[in-house]
């Protein structure tokens, strides 16, 4: 195992892998990567296994220092990263060598990006994965963000550099959901209202959901029987302000999903920043499953090996 | 769901006790059996829910029952979503190899320090604080899903006199094990989170707990009932509870080494 010296934290650096599935009926959160875009291509270009754990990087990032030799990528948002002071471009790997510094610099676009090793970050295992829940205080390291003065493990497994084909962190502020599947508890024309004019994402945004502000959602149900929430579901609250819910949601929720952001937009959500702009556009399902396996093929390009 | 998806109801048959499945999302589908807080609607719901996830479709990675529904979910980078309705249909109406429900009595410790909201439940209620105490602990409930927080047990319904809107301004930090009230629903705070709910009493019983072979002590479809404890036998039960506890833990730790 190499090691990572946690010189500073940074804003928000947790260890995430794809999430911890299948415990929503014991009221579990699913947690994982809020990018599992960026979070697969990082993970690829590491060489490391679909299930590892990677750190989850938001906005500012953390100083690390390298003890021991090993193999990282970094992918996701351009966060400003550099190696001993040279730019370290997101999207691609490299050898590490003991003492080497990692730094951020200023965070040029996106919200997030994601640094991934051969042999993975070690963290707590829980109920199938090592995703840190900050709300439970489990998982990842020690069930919480990282820290000054924490020291990681991580693989020591060495690869070859190489690049990824395409952009890492998927940036659009156009985002496509499908109706429902609360949508008949809502007055005609709320799904207009919602698909009408651009919302900003309040600074109300974290791993659980973005607040949104725009358009007033007319005639919101308030509460109904609590039920599964998907992923990127548009909760609307009774003052007809959406609310778009990820990886750090509850299982299950008492507000009607009005509609649900398509699997693959979901990573350009985790990508907006408190104060960008999106708008909703409604998709068909066909379209949905395009998208997606459009996606799907992309994750699967050849790399580009670096000199 | 006809209106999205022409094949779907067609595709899943008529075999389950289900009223209507909504898309939701491209990875999500959630199978509705009734409408309303009704026992029957939530078995029904809770019977699928045990059903699909024992079959342990590829693909199939989250299987949540609310209080009359089931949402699944899927990875369609693992599983052709247009497989799925037909794999669920294959399933049939057979229920799931059933665990029987229990009962539970949960301790409680009402008022004072583990119950800060008593008073103003009383005062809001109309009621005086052992009459609250009184109704609340009079009747069991049915736990209609976990939830909010892992492990907390959703529970209906609340007798009509007792039932408020939650607080308006929630709590940054709830104490483990508080009994709380809202709405018509009562429950358990199983770790300490943020809440909004009103509370009326603690109890020492351990709810949920990481790492434990059954994390979660109270499931769904179960019945609780409260039980009115004061101070000392609270002590006592906590107090014996983590002799348990670290029994348990060093009986692990035995075994590893």
């Amino acid at each position: 195992m190499a090691r990572l010296n946690i010189v500073r934290p940074g804003m928000l650096t947790t260890v995430q892998d794809i999430g911890r599935y299948g415990q929503g009926h014991l009221g579990v959160p699913q947690q994982g990567a809020l990018d599992p875009y960026a979070l697969r291509w990082a993970l690829r270009l590491a060489g490391a296994g679909r299930g590892d754990a990677a750190l989850e990087i938001t906005l500012l990032g953390p100083v690390i220092e390298v003890q021991g030799a090993c193999f990282a990528a970094l992918a996701g948002a351009e966060l400003g990263a550099q190696l001993n002071g040279v730019p370290w471009r997101t999207g691609t790997s490299q050898r590490l060598r003991p003492g080497d510094l990692l730094t951020f610099r200023a965070p040029a676009e996106g919200l997030r990006a994601y640094l991934a090793f051969r042999g993975g970050v070690a963290g707590d295992l829980v109920l199938g994965s090592r995703a840190t829940d900050l709300q439970s205080g489990i998982g990842g390291h020690h069930g919480r963000a990282l820290r000054a003065g924490d020291v990681l493990e991580v693989g020591d497994g060495q690869g070859e550099p190489a690049a990824a084909p395409v952009p890492t962190a998927i940036l659009r502020e156009s985002l496509r959901v499908l109706p429902g599947p609360r949508d008949d508890l809502f007055p005609e024309g709320a799904l207009r209202q919602l698909t009408s004019a651009p919302y900003r994402v309040t600074p109300e945004a974290d791993r659980v959901g973005m607040r949104l502000v725009g358009p007033e959602v007319p005639g919101a149900p308030g509460d109904i029987p609590s039920e599964g929430i998907p992923l990127g579901g548009i909760e609307i609250l009774p003052s007809g302000q959406p609310i778009v819910l990820l990886q750090g949601r509850g299982s299950v929720g008492g507000y009607p999903v009005l509609a649900t952001v398509i699997s693959a937009d979901v990573p350009a959500l985790a990508q907006l920043r408190p104060g960008s702009r999106l708008r909703f556009e409604v998709a068909s399902l066909a379209a949905a499953r395009l998208a997606r396996e459009e996606m799907e093929r992309s994750l699967a390009l050849p790399l580009h090996p670096l000199p | 769901m006809t209106r999205r998806d022409g094949g779907l109801e067609t595709a899943i048959g008529s075999g389950h006790a289900f009223t209507r499945v909504l898309q939701a999302g491209d990875e999500g589908l959630l199978f509705e059996f009734g409408a309303g807080i009704d026992p029957i609607v939530n078995a029904r719901a809770q019977a699928f829910a045990e059903t699909v996830r024992a079959a342990r479709i590829p693909g199939v990675r989250g299987v949540t029952p609310g209080y009359l529904s089931v949402l699944v979910e899927f990875d369609t980078g693992q599983v052709d979503a247009r497989d799925l309705p037909g794999a669920l249909a294959a399933l049939g109406g057979a229920a799931a190899p059933g665990r029987p429900a229990r009962r539970h009595a949960i301790p409680v410790c009402y008022g004072g320090e583990m119950g800060p909201d008593l008073e103003e439940v009383a005062s809001a209620t109309g009621l005086a604080p052992d009459e609250v105490v009184r109704l609340h602990a009079g009747q069991e409930y049915r736990v209609y899903c976990l939830g909010f927080s892992p492990g907390f047990p959703l529970c209906a319904p609340l007798p009509a006199a007792l039932r408020l809107p939650r607080r308006s301004q929630p709590r940054t930090r709830v104490p483990q094990g508080s009994v709380a009230i809202a709405g018509l629903q009562t429950g358990i705070y199983p770790l300490e989170t943020a809440g909004g709910w009103h509370l009326i009493g603690r109890t020492p019983a351990s709810v949920f707990a990481w790492g434990r072979p059954n994390a979660a002590a109270i499931l769904p479809g179960d019945t609780i009932a409260f039980r009115p404890v004061g101070e000392e036998e609270y002590r006592e039960i906590a107090d014996r509870a983590a002799i348990a506890e670290t029994l348990a833990r060093n009986l692990e730790g035995g075994a590893d080494g």
